[in-house]
């Protein structure tokens, strides 16, 4: 019994235990068949890392925090329709969440004295037009704007989403914490692929509590809306878009995880091997999300890395292993792959119908913008609004496609006015400027900038903000990011 | 360590903060509560101009429209969920292009615990309130005239009215025979049917004034009884009979069959039938 007991208290003083930790928990969200389920599931999470973990509270809520990011399941919700109360309108739900119940657990604890010497950290340029970003927003959203419940609502989502960057931050500026971030990844992306396998094979939801969350719960789940109708996989984000933003975020900063892998030990060279099959069916579920945008992220992550291995001359995998085991891996992947690429045909197909159609989603995107850049010539340094610019414009955009500007950056333009997006705009600038020394040592690093990228880039092409839990990821790893390269330099 | 030894390891703060925490999250759930409930509601379907002609009780389905409701349709959410079922159809004729229509629907409902409200697509479901139902893409506007349909449905029973009309055409007399029925047409179930007609001289008296006199004319006009057997139903304790008719002794009988109309009967005995 004493044996049994120092192995596993040695087991679990081993930082890989969090890797299986972190699995176990994102699969037992599948248990979940209510809100009591779901919510014991992250209390059990918390009360792990506090007693057999032997986490002291902060770190404990800080783990639960993470576990609890991807997913938007509420405790209570609220809808919201603009025009008001009128259902043709847009509307949108918030809804108290776990994660917003461990950010609010996370800042009235930082001001503890245990915990204050966790705010000791460097603080640089980006922090403070953070910061510059997050007050103009407030001045501007308590001071000026009308249908205040929706700016508030909206505001909450701001400051939880800034909140979020600094409490990476903080709690990544901590020594060797760094495998807290890889083990994350490894699982969510492990988790993530297998829901999507599972709803690619069955065309269709698998039928899990955590795949409906307010906002996006068709039971059904999503097809396109134009050419051949296609089931749309959306994993547990619960909408196609959104979580092909969410595997754009993961698959690179997994594949810097991938060429990070020492190679030098055998057993872990057939890790190597599972990662590469894993990042196959990684891109499989994303490519089954159908959503057009990510094929621009999908290109960006190959050539990024492309020219990184070559740059860097990094060897994925030694000469020593046999031609025929290489030959049966690439088989494999090309097999994995073949699902998807008539499924793709027919997708591309409808690609012609993105420009002639007058009311597809290029013309109403351009529509949405044109109105947002009318709004902003009103109120450029206030904006209308967070979440008032659908009221503003709900008679005059397209009766079947109204919503805020498909832009993440716009939507910020038009309800926060220019001086707070210009500001976002830098600080997002500073954040993301390469550090191609750091790069080279550290390709994780490498590939979380990357994963930050594709975020820029599905920003401009969707509302990444109000509905949407990646722009809580965003802000993460951003934070995460950020303190790597303060660390580095 | 036991679990006694790491919960010491709590300080005073940390507990305050996490029950500051608990306390904030239940009194949100709690003080926002709300309680999905399925309710079942009966809707008088007027009110929306489908067509605009004007009539003083509301306007009514047009055919094309109440031919199409039927009992198993559903509304579903946005999400995919079944959010209303009609579980019971009442359509009857009213004499011209139009139906009189009443849906019991079984609704998701929210109740908002503080104010006591249910609520149905974020709007209340008073009696009396109007409500918008899409059955099957079949858009359907009413107002609630019950927001509390028993289960099981109303209490109903047959009677056998005998009612009088005066002082129709001639023609009209041989048209109304037994055997004429009065259909609910979503189910086709007979609501109504003519048992016996009688015909009698009238007891009204008609006054011919000439120049030098006034003389009674008296069995010129006939009366037509009819003896109907009608299905009636019984909502807040009065009996209803095709949705609004409410059968009492000198009260109204309109009759809209397959084959006539018939107005303006007045109701001379109600008898109860086993």
């Amino acid at each position: 019994m004493d044996l049994k007991l120092k192995t596993l208290k040695s087991y679990l003083n081993n930082k890989k235990s969090y890797l299986l930790f972190f699995l176990l928990f994102f699969f037992s969200t599948l248990l979940a068949i209510d809100v009591k389920s779901y919510i014991l599931i992250f209390l059990l999470f918390f009360l792990t890392c506090f007693f057999v973990f032997k986490k002291d509270i902060f770190e404990s809520t800080f783990l639960t925090l993470l576990i609890s990011l991807p997913f938007e399941n509420t405790l209570r919700e609220w809808s919201f329709y603009s025009p008001l109360n009128n259902p043709d309108g847009y509307s949108f739900v918030f809804g108290v969440t776990i994660k917003i119940i461990m950010s609010t657990t996370l800042l009235l604890l930082i001001i503890l004295p245990k915990y204050r010497k966790l705010l000791n950290i460097k603080c640089s340029k980006n922090y403070l037009l953070l910061l510059i970003f997050f007050a103009l927003a407030s001045i501007g959203s308590i001071f000026f704007q009308k249908h205040l419940d929706f700016v508030f609502v909206g505001y909450v989502r701001l400051l939880i989403s800034i909140w979020l960057f600094f409490i990476a931050s903080i709690y990544f500026s901590q020594k060797n914490k760094n495998y807290i971030f890889k083990y994350y990844i490894v699982s969510l992306i492990i988790f993530s692929t297998f829901v999507g396998l599972c709803q690619f094979v069955k065309q269709k939801p698998i039928g899990k509590f955590i795949e409906l969350t307010p906002m996006f719960s068709l039971e059904d789940g999503y097809s396109t809306t134009d050419g051949e109708k296609q089931y749309r996989v959306s994993g547990f984000i619960s909408h196609p878009v959104y979580f092909g933003s969410f595997m754009s975020i993961l698959i690179p900063i997994f594949f810097g995880i991938f060429l990070k892998t020492n190679i030098k030990n055998k057993s872990v060279l057939y890790l190597k091997y599972v990662y590469l099959i894993l990042i196959a069916l990684s891109v499989l579920v994303l490519l089954a999300a159908l959503s057009r945008s990510t094929w621009i992220n999908i290109l960006i992550i190959i050539s990024f890395f492309y020219f990184y291995i070559k740059k860097n001359k990094l060897v994925i995998f030694p000469n020593k292993i046999s031609e025929k085991f290489k030959k049966i891996i690439f088989l494999f992947l090309i097999i994995a792959l073949i699902p998807i690429i008539s499924v793709l045909m027919i997708r591309i197909k409808s690609i012609p119908d993105l420009i002639t159609n007058k009311d597809g989603s290029v013309s109403s995107r351009l529509t949405l913008a044109k109105k947002s850049f009318e709004l902003m010539s009103v109120r450029p340094l206030t904006g209308v609004g967070l979440n008032n610019f659908t009221f503003e414009t709900y008679k005059e955009v397209s009766s079947t496609f109204v919503a805020p500007p498909h832009n993440t950056f716009l939507i910020f333009l038009t309800e926060l006015g220019i001086p707070a997006t210009l500001i976002f705009i830098f600080f997002i600038f500073f954040s993301l400027s390469p550090k191609t020394n750091i790069f080279k040592e550290e390709p994780i690093i490498f590939g979380v900038w990357v994963a930050l990228i594709t975020f820029i880039i599905s920003a401009q092409f969707h509302p990444l903000f109000n509905i949407d839990p990646t722009f809580d990821i965003f802000m993460f790893i951003l934070g995460y990011f950020s303190i790597c390269r303060q660390s580095k330099t | 360590m036991t679990i006694l030894g790491r919960l010491k390891t709590i300080s005073y703060a940390e507990i305050f903060v996490i029950l500051v925490v608990v306390f904030l999250t239940v009194f949100m759930v709690k003080f926002f509560g709300r309680k999905k409930e399925f309710k079942t509601i009966r809707v008088e379907v007027i009110r929306n101009n489908w067509t605009e002609n004007y009539d003083p009780y509301g306007y009514r389905a047009p055919f094309w429209l109440s031919d199409k409701v039927k009992v198993g349709q559903t509304e579903k959410s946005k999400s995919g969920k079944i959010i209303a079922t009609l579980t019971d159809l009442e359509n009857y004729e009213r004499g011209s292009e139009e139906a009189e229509l009443y849906l019991t629907v079984k609704i998701e409902t929210l109740l908002n615990k503080r104010t006591g409200v249910y609520t149905f697509k974020d709007k209340p479901i008073n009696l009396g309130s109007s409500i918008e139902l899409n059955l099957d893409n079949i858009s359907i506007v009413g107002q609630i005239v019950d927001n509390n349909v028993p289960e099981g449905g109303y209490p109903a029973k047959y009677l056998m009215v005998t009612a009088k009309g005066r002082n129709f055409e001639s023609w009209l007399y041989t048209k109304v025979v037994p055997g004429l029925k009065v259909y609910n047409r979503a189910t086709n179930e007979v609501v109504a049917e003519v048992v016996d007609v009688k015909l009698e001289n009238s007891t009204l008296q008609q006054i011919k004034y000439s120049s030098s006199y006034l003389q009674a004319i008296v069995g010129k006009d006939k009366d037509l009884l009819v003896y109907v057997k009608v299905k009636v139903y019984q909502m807040d304790g009065r009996w209803y009979f095709m949705g609004h008719q409410n059968i009492k002794i000198a009260g109204s009988l309109y009759l809209y069959t397959n084959e006539l109309n018939l107005y303006g009967f007045e109701i001379e005995d109600i008898k109860e039938l086993p």
